[in-house]
């Protein structure tokens, strides 16, 4: 009978009004939740026999924008890996110091020169002497400290290496588990969009460390792949190796052996290839950093190094056969043996009353066995005008023309603070990126003054539902009543 | 397809403006207080070449300006000395001629007593120290110049024992002080044979200052008094006429001296004068230095003032956009 069909179809706008109500509720309670993904429903109506009869929820949906998803999730990486490296150089940057900083390198150098000035006015004053040896020292600490800062931000780039990769295969893991129940939940017909919402911010939490690709499968479930094509997730999640050091010196590297790199499934990433599967993202950043940037960065110290030592070994400064004033931990420089050299430098033991040498062999020669005439300026003016002149380095990734040491120390801060900002540029310009995808993306979110709008809408719905079955109820009794 | 827009953007929005325009505030109000950039690094863009060379320059200057003073002390002193030098021997000459043309025998012995005490009054000026240096000992600065005047008559006077002439003992002065390894460079003058090293008293600029005692100059007024003084202490005293023939020869050779001290009181006040221009040109390099620094790295109070003011209307502005969306909404209405 038409009127139990007109019954049901109220009953079925009932529910479904409710059901809308639902909704509405549960997208104003989580209009603050952050990766909360707008819940819509979609009505039907419904068909019986070729005929309409009353509204069918189709289901409740998930507003997602997949493109912008994908979009922010690749700024994303590119923030990552560009904030990495901008770490880097600004940290290096500040270890070196800038020029007009005291305890900068190239205040210490200058300092030394100054001090070697005021030593040629009186060469009989033991303590102008004495203050020469301090800057010197003063200029080894310095460099050793600046080897030492890039070994640590290697260190720290190994452990947190580590630390990511941890992370990414936990989260992989998580994902995985999260799949499978969605897979479950849609195969039953129930409804799985908070699972897909816990799922989506999961995948945002990693999309970080390596640029991904959500790839769709059916019945909800996603595959995982990074840009580069490694395979995160398709069905079975991948899983990561990678093993961190305690320490790190300038002699271990990636090639020699003594540094891991990374696998996924037990199959080595080339880490340093132009196109690596794990490229893009904070992860690879960390790698350049680790294998490439501080490495490089070492070996132009070391020049730097050499070249001090050897503007101070000419045997016209002094008198004696071994390395001059700065050694190699005591002996001379050794072309075989330059790594980590900047970490090495030390004060030859014959002018450092401390090791049993006498100061005033800064005047009168390192192998000078008495002191010689006081007022003898010659080899403390020779000392300066090396340490002016424009000598070519022999190693390190300086330029080809004579620089003086002030200079070359300048060009390797240099090196550094334009590559610094360089990449600083780029973060700020990535960052904006970023932001404005992400600022679209929330403006895709809940909107309380439209649920409101709906809210009023399902209100007239339900009260006319409701009064339909009124009649309907009322005309049934009619028809008892006869 | 519905079209709204959702709440945590606008939240999202205002949040990073806010944010950015605080950070323009903290830096500028920096800016203002301080008079240079913030940010170094960004001002240099990276390059500090120029930076390093202004700031290696202007700690190489205060060393400099050290060293320059401690130069025109030194030259200083020694020029007073050589200037005291000239006059006492200025005003021995004539006595000393005077004395060998009379035929007195009290103003012979009061105008020699006299000399041997210019002579001891030169010595000690030329041993003197300024800041515990030698003036005139050449490199060894820790060690005097000359012996004291005794040693030196000590030396001198066996020799002349056996002459019987001025002549003769004219020679034998003449080739104790002047001949290369002779009594005065290995008695008298106890200082170094290499000159001390030159001053550095400007980036790229020394003076130098080589006179010793040893120097000629020095040797002939020397020469002229211990003759004096010789004859003093009593050589000749049996013979009026050597005596005197002596003391004419001791007075001729301290006038023609006179030269030869003129010489080197010009060469000193040369490196005076050297020394002063230095100072002068040190000074104006550095304040040149600082020009250039603040060129790099100042700021303009005027622009850094007006800029933050701009930041600060703004900032005003975002507060009266944000209070007002807020009270934009759907519920308030229902």
């Amino acid at each position: 009978m038409s009127l139990t069909s007109s019954f049901s179809n109220a009953l079925s706008g009932l529910s479904a009004t409710s059901r809308a109500a639902q909704v509405v509720s549960s997208n104003i309670a989580n209009s603050l939740t952050e990766g909360y993904a707008t819940r819509r429903i979609e009505l039907s109506s419904q068909s019986l026999a070729g005929n309409g009869a009353g509204v069918n929820v189709e289901g409740v949906f998930r507003n997602v924008d997949v493109g912008l998803l994908a979009d922010r999730r690749v700024s994303q990486a590119e923030l990552g890996n560009a904030s990495v490296l901008s770490e880097f150089f600004g940290e290096l940057e500040q270890s070196i110091g800038i020029p007009e900083d005291a305890g900068s390198l190239n205040s210490e150098i200058s300092a030394l020169e100054s001090a070697l000035i005021e030593a040629s006015s009186r060469p009989d004053s033991i303590p102008r002497l004495e203050a020469v040896l301090i800057a010197a020292n003063d200029v080894a600490s310095k460099f050793k400290n600046i080897s030492d800062e890039i070994q640590d931000l290697r260190m720290t780039a190994d452990q947190e290496i580590e630390a990511q990769v941890g992370f990414l295969n936990d989260n992989l893991k998580k994902i995985e588990d999260l799949n499978d129940q969605i897979l479950a939940q849609t195969a039953s017909g129930r409804d799985a969009t908070a699972l897909m919402d816990q799922r989506q911010s999961m995948i945002d939490e990693i999309a970080e460390i390596v640029p991904l690709k959500e790839v769709a499968r059916d019945k909800n479930t996603i595959a995982l792949f990074t840009e580069g094509g490694a395979v995160l997730l398709d069905g079975r999640a991948g899983e990561f190796q990678f093993e961190s050091v305690s320490t790190i010196v300038p002699e271990m590297t990636l090639s020699s052996g003594a540094l891991s790199g990374i696998s996924l499934n037990g199959n080595p990433i080339n880490t340093a290839a132009e196109r690596s599967g794990i490229q893009g993202g904070s992860l690879e950043a960390l790698f350049e950093v680790r294998d490439e940037l501080a490495v490089s960065a070492q070996t132009d110290l070391d020049a730097m190094a050499r070249s001090l030592m050897e503007r101070f070994a000419d045997p016209a400064i002094d008198n004696s056969t071994l390395g001059g004033l700065f050694t190699d931990d005591g002996a001379a420089f050794d072309p075989l043996n330059e790594v980590a050299l900047s970490s090495r430098l030390a004060i030859d033991a014959s002018v450092d009353p401390s090791q049993g040498g006498e100061v005033w062999r800064i005047r009168d020669g390192l192998g000078a066995v008495t002191s010689g005439e006081v007022g003898d300026a010659s080899k403390i003016q020779a000392m300066i005008d090396s340490l002016r002149e424009p000598l070519v380095p022999s190693t390190g990734s300086f330029s080809t023309t004579g620089r003086s040491l002030n200079d070359l120390s300048a060009d390797f801060l240099s090196s550094i603070g334009v590559q610094r900002q360089s990449n600083e540029s780029d973060v700020s310009y990535i960052s904006a990126k970023t932001n404005a995808l992400q600022s679209q993306e929330k403006a895709n979110g809940v909107d309380s003054d439209q649920e409101m709008q709906k809210l009023l809408l399902i209100e007239r719905s339900y009260a006319a539902n409701a009064k339909v079955i009124q009649s309907i109820d009322e005309m049934l009794d009619l028809l008892m009543g006869l | 397809m519905f079209s709204s827009f959702g709440d945590q953007a606008r939240t999202f929005m205002l949040s990073q403006q806010n944010a950015l325009l605080k950070n323009d505030m903290e830096r500028l109000s920096l800016e203002l207080s301080s008079g240079r950039v913030a940010d170094t690094s960004k001002a240099v863009r990276g390059d500090y070449t120029g930076l390093s060379e202004i700031e290696e320059a202007a700690s190489a200057l205060n060393a400099y300006k050290t060293s320059n003073s401690e130069a025109a002390m030194f030259v200083e002193n020694a020029q007073s000395v050589l200037g005291f030098i000239q006059n006492l021997t200025g005003e021995a000459a004539p006595a000393l001629l005077m004395a060998s043309n009379t035929n007195n025998d009290q103003l012979l012995s009061a105008t020699t007593g006299d000399a041997k005490q210019k002579l001891e009054a030169i010595v000690s000026a030329i041993n003197t120290q300024t800041t515990g240096r030698s003036l005139f000992s050449g490199a060894a600065t820790d060690s005097a110049a000359l012996a004291s005047v005794d040693d030196m008559l000590a030396d001198l006077s066996p020799l002349l024992a056996a002459e019987t002439t001025a002549a003769g003992a004219a020679v034998i002065i003449d080739s104790w002080f002047d001949d290369a390894g002779g009594g005065f460079e290995v008695v008298a003058y106890q200082g170094s044979s290499s000159a001390l090293s030159p001053f550095q008293i400007g980036p790229g600029r020394e003076a130098s200052f080589e006179i010793t005692a040893a120097d000629p100059g020095i040797r002939g007024a020397l020469k002229g008094l211990t003759i004096a003084a010789l004859i003093s202490e009593g050589a000749f005293t049996s013979d009026q006429n050597e005596r005197q023939l002596l003391l004419k020869y001791a007075g001729e050779a301290l006038l023609t001296n006179e030269n030869d001290l003129s010489g080197l009181r010009a060469a000193t006040g040369t490196a005076e004068s050297h020394i002063e221009e230095m100072r002068v040109q040190n000074d104006s390099e550095e304040y040149a230095l600082t020009l250039a620094r603040t060129r790099i790295l100042g700021t303009d109070p005027y622009t850094a003032a007006t800029e933050l003011e701009a930041v600060q209307i703004q900032l005003e502005t975002l507060y009266t956009v944000t209070a007002r969306l807020s009270r934009l909404n759907l519920v308030d209405f229902i």
